[in-house]
């Protein structure tokens, strides 16, 4: 075995050559006994054997011996290795320090790629990986009504809300809920208290929602009893903590006491624990019993939505299989109301970040992409020092240094500036988590759960791990293989071989793809935010304040009191200084529902029952019209002799009037009540179609009736102004409250602000893409540029004897171009491939264009291209300043 | 077997780190040493020399390189360090003491002293 070893000159393995050592150091002992025993007389053999006897158990003190060896051995290795770490450690915190300005911007560029990172991360951690804040929240689900089978219009037809009939019986049939509660919006305004009115935001619950279904219990008194849904039952109320601090100074007393929303009184049975995080569709104040008595005849009015608890093991997946047989039996049963119609049951966390998640993301994504071109940009950076570095690495590996020794230290040095990049990345993650949530569109779900916390950090940490080894392996590597001989036989100044400049090549093209595809990301997503702006709304936000009311029933309970009342405000409104025109709406456009009916035109066959053509219906007054700039195309618009006494009139939009009038709808009547008790109304006039239920949806069938023929005690007025909206807000203020005192105003805001807020996700997504790649195509840029710029400062003597033969600097320039520019297209072609592999991901952000947008591909293209250009330049022009004298004097 | 029962635990490690005192020698030199100044009654078993020399090099106390001997073969030499010198001589002052006391004590003749 050692004898083969020994021919082959195979090193020997630590543990062979510790028993050759040990039989060494025996045979030695027996050899000199056996030799004194001879001296003594003792024939040879004899010698031998007496010399083994005194030794003892040769085999056994071997193995000892061997083994004590070894332990040593072992010791002695990991006191080295602790020994090298440290010292490596030491010399890479020196080498970071000898070349400040290289180390700072390393440092930078991966701090910043990290902290954006982490960031965004913490964003899609807080809102779609951490569970939310209920016991069990896996077993929580929505239940909506599916539509997309029917031929009405709904603002999302997978997504649509219960009836109370339809609603029990998912919640006593489906047998995989254990749990189930409907509920209600309800904005009700707060009086009596210190400090005015207030309007509140909350809901009514039908019972079991907050122990049952949430697992949550009330901090003070109770929850609902079973008998409190009842009609004819007691008004009740619990309390969020928040509005019990604020409202009622946390009054231990507070159980029992009455107070009076919308001048109704409730009592105070019940508040709940502070760290209780209501699901935003509950709103966060108060809370009231749904009391309703359902009846067959309601099975067709969707004003509820659901949330369940499934039992313990039950899948949402199993929970709509059940509810999708139970749709079936009630659509037989009751085809007018249920005929296509369906169950949808969606986990609740996925139900309230759907919207969000495709936009997370795709964000997430992005950040991720800018972190990979930091890490080429820093590995480009670490390669051109690494080979300017090959003298010293030259020396050490002459010196001794094994390859996995100069492997270790570069390596070091890589997670030393990872992690100092990366503390400093923690630092700009907390500013820019921070950063995110405030200016996170308004209505972005669970955004209260997001934090930077030990998760996150573990994240960071991670993260700046990958980043270290990503950007240090390759340089590390090359370096660590550059054969030493060759360096110094060169005189140590440069470890620049073909290969190591084939790498940078490499990594520029990447850099240069991956940021195109960003760039391409980016494109698009401006491309359709600009369509978005550019679409016609169909009126005219601009100087318009809208002011939202919620009448009182208890104080303004008929027709009468509630005409009085806007009335009497929109004439006071319109003598304010600076307002030029006064009108109202049920629902501002963009901003949420009001309801919607079903419709029949006189003289047209009646459809099937359950089929009727729908509509969303709004109660105008007569100066809406004008104050929105909403264009009556023909007929005439509502004024104020189409009051409670004259002639029913309607006006319709102009879908409307080409799918049920032919084009020709001035004239015509219809009726928007039951067919068994027909009012007619007569079409007076055709508005424009107008973007009502958001800037991407398709334009609707819609109706506007005057406010006088059909008061409610709801109403949003706006008023136009000739001077700045904003400036108006405290004198209409003024004037409410002199109308009335305990009348909260619910929202006061310039309607330009609806439309911004409608666009509001696409704004922060495509600011944000968009910062990312400007980001990746500013780190490419400089990437290329360094590359080209050493490649330059490696081949001056190349060039000095060019410029010496009469190339003119034209010829030496082009050289330069071409060859960076050939960098740049390789990137950019090999990023167009990839950006039209990958675009169809942010497709459900687009609006109006493909994700293979030609333009886009092709702008963005030219863009990479002539930033190319610009960063190459400045190099190519130094190449043609080379003096040949001296470059070529200096070899 | 092994080493004479009546030695002392720790008695074949100073004498070990004693043998080294005047100079570095190999596991035989040391053998022999402790053979003739002990008559040859301490040490039964001359193998037992190398776990006890090997255990005296992980603790530090003797350091060891490969040498020619005195007939030009490669032989392990020992040495003692620093710290096995000074661990020789606060032994060997204890070592003192306690011999001293066990040796008054054997040689009593009253019960009282």
């Amino acid at each position: 075995m050692s004898r083969r070893r020994r021919l082959f000159r195979l090193p020997p393995p630590r543990d062979a050559a510790i028993r050759d050592e040990v039989d060494e150091e025996i045979r030695f002992h027996l050899e000199q006994r056996a030799a004194r025993l001879e001296r003594e007389g003792m024939n040879p053999s004899d010698a031998r054997d007496e010399a083994e006897r005194r030794f003892g158990d040769v085999a056994r003190i071997s193995d000892d011996v061997e083994e004590l060896m070894r332990r040593r051995e072992r010791t002695m290795r990991n006191a080295d290795r602790i020994d090298d770490t440290r010292r490596d450690l030491a010399f890479a915190i020196r080498q970071i320090a000898y070349s400040p300005v290289f180390s700072s911007v390393a440092v930078l560029t991966i701090a910043l790629a990290i902290g954006a990172t982490t960031a965004i991360f913490s964003v899609v951690d807080g809102i779609m990986l951490r569970p939310l804040p209920y016991d069990e929240p896996e077993e929580l689900v929505m239940v909506w009504m599916d539509y997309t089978r029917r031929d009405v219009v709904l603002p999302d037809k997978r997504r649509e809300w219960l009836s109370w009939p339809n609603f029990v019986d998912f919640r006593d049939q489906v047998d995989a809920v254990q749990h189930a509660s409907a509920f209600q919006g309800w904005n009700p305004t707060l009086t009596g208290i210190d400090g005015g009115a207030q309007r509140l935001n909350g809901g009514f619950v039908s019972r079991g929602m907050f122990s049952d279904v949430l697992g949550v219990e009330p901090a003070l008194g109770r929850e609902f009893l079973p008998e409190e849904d009842r009609p004819d039952a007691e008004p009740v109320v619990v309390i969020s903590d928040g509005l019990w601090r604020r409202a009622f100074a946390a009054d231990p007393d507070i159980l029992d006491r009455t107070i009076r929303l919308n001048d109704v009184p409730f009592r105070i049975i019940g508040v709940m624990p502070p760290d209780f995080r209501p699901p935003a569709f509950l709103g966060t104040d108060v809370w009231a019993t749904l009391q309703f008595e359902g009846s067959e005849q309601s099975r067709g009015s969707i004003f509820l939505r659901a949330v369940a608890r499934l039992h313990d093991g039950a899948t949402p997946e199993l929970a709509q299989s059940q509810a999708t047989q139970l749709a079936l039996r009630l659509e037989e049963a009751y085809p007018e109301a249920n005929i296509d119609t369906g169950f949808n049951v969606y986990p609740l966390q996925f139900d309230m970040v759907q919207q969000a998640s495709t936009a997370l993301w795709v964000l997430l994504g992005a950040v991720g992409f800018v972190l990979m071109i930091a890490c080429v940009n820093v590995a480009n950076l670490l390669l051109a020092r690494g080979a300017s570095r090959g003298g010293e690495l030259a020396v050490r590996t002459a010196l001794g240094a094994g390859h996995g020794r100069i492997l270790a230290q570069l390596m070091t040095e890589s997670v030393v500036l990872a992690a100092i990049g990366g503390l400093l990345g923690v630092a700009i993650a907390f500013l820019g988590t921070d950063l995110l949530v405030r200016l996170a569109p308004a209505g972005t779900p669970l955004l209260d759960q997001v934090a930077v916390d030990g998760r996150i950090l573990g994240f960071a940490g991670l993260v700046t791990l990958a980043t270290g080894a990503l950007f240090g392996i390759l340089p590390a590597v090359r370096a660590a293989r550059t054969d030493p001989a060759g360096v110094l036989r060169e005189g140590g100044r440069s470890g620049a071989t073909a290969g190591s400049a084939r790498l940078r090549n490499a990594l520029v093209v990447g850099q240069v793809a991956l940021a195109l595809v960003l760039l391409v990301g980016a494109g698009l997503l401006v491309r359709s935010f600009q369509n978005l702006q550019a679409v016609d709304l169909g009126f005219d936000p601009d100087d318009v304040l809208a002011a939202q009311f919620q009448l009182p029933n208890a104080r303004y309970p008929d027709a009468a009191a509630r005409t009085t009342f806007f009335g009497e405000l929109e004439r006071r409104l319109a003598t304010l200084p600076g307002v030029t025109s006064v009108g109202s709406i049920t629902a501002l456009p963009l901003a949420g529902a009001d309801g919607d009916t079903n419709f029949y035109v006189e003289g047209a066959p009646l459809p099937e029952r359950g089929l009727e053509p729908s509509v969303w219906l709004r109660r105008v007054t007569p100066g809406y019209f004008e104050t929105v700039d909403l264009e009556i195309v023909s007929g005439r618009a509502f004024t104020a002799a189409d009051d409670a006494e004259a002639t029913r009139v309607i006006i319709v939009n102009e879908t409307l009037e080409r799918d049920y009038f032919d084009g020709q709808a001035v004239g015509k009547r219809l009726n928007v009540n039951s067919m068994e008790n027909p009012v007619w109304r007569e079409v007076v006039g055709v508005a424009r179609d107008i973007k009502n239920f958001g800037i991407r949806a398709e334009s609707r069938n819609a109706m506007y009736l005057p406010f006088a023929q059909a008061p409610t005690g709801f109403l949003f007025t706006a008023v136009e102004t000739s001077v700045e909206p904003q400036s108006m807000m405290n004198a209409v203020r003024a004037e409410v409250a002199e109308l009335d005192p305990d009348i909260a105003l619910g929202q006061l805001q310039p309607m330009e602000e609806l439309v911004s807020t409608s666009l509001a996700v696409d704004r922060f997504t495509t600011s944000l893409l968009g910062g990312f790649a400007l980001v990746a195509l500013l780190l490419a840029v400089v990437g290329l540029y360094g590359v080209v710029s050493y490649s330059v400062s490696t081949r001056l003597r190349e060039m000095g004897v060019r410029i010496a033969l009469g190339a003119p600097g034209s010829d030496i320039r082009r050289l330069v171009l071409r060859w960076a520019l050939g960098l740049a297209a390789g990137g950019i072609v090999i990023g167009a491939v990839g950006a039209a592999a990958i675009s169809r991901l942010v497709e459900g952000l687009l609006f109006e264009v493909a994700p293979t947008d030609v333009t886009t591909f092709a702008l963005v293209a030219v863009l990479m291209a002539g930033a190319a250009l610009v960063s190459s330049l400045v190099p190519a022009i130094r190449a043609t300043r080379v003096d040949p004298i001296r470059v070529l004097k200096a070899e | 077997m092994g080493q004479n029962p009546n030695l002392v635990r720790g008695t074949l490690d100073l004498l070990i780190l004693k043998s080294l005192t005047w100079e570095p020698r190999h596991g035989y030199g040391i053998s022999e040493w402790i053979e003739q100044v002990t008559d040859g009654s301490l040490l039964m078993e001359e193998g037992t020399l190398y776990p006890a020399l090997h255990r005296l090099r992980g603790k530090g106390m003797v350091e060891s390189e490969w040498g020619l001997s005195e007939n030009n073969r490669r032989a392990k030499y020992y040495r003692l360090t620093p710290q096995g010198t000074r661990y020789l001589e606060a032994e060997a002052a204890s070592w003192a003491r306690y011999t001293d006391a066990v040796a008054r004590a054997l040689a009593m003749e009253t019960p009282e002293p």
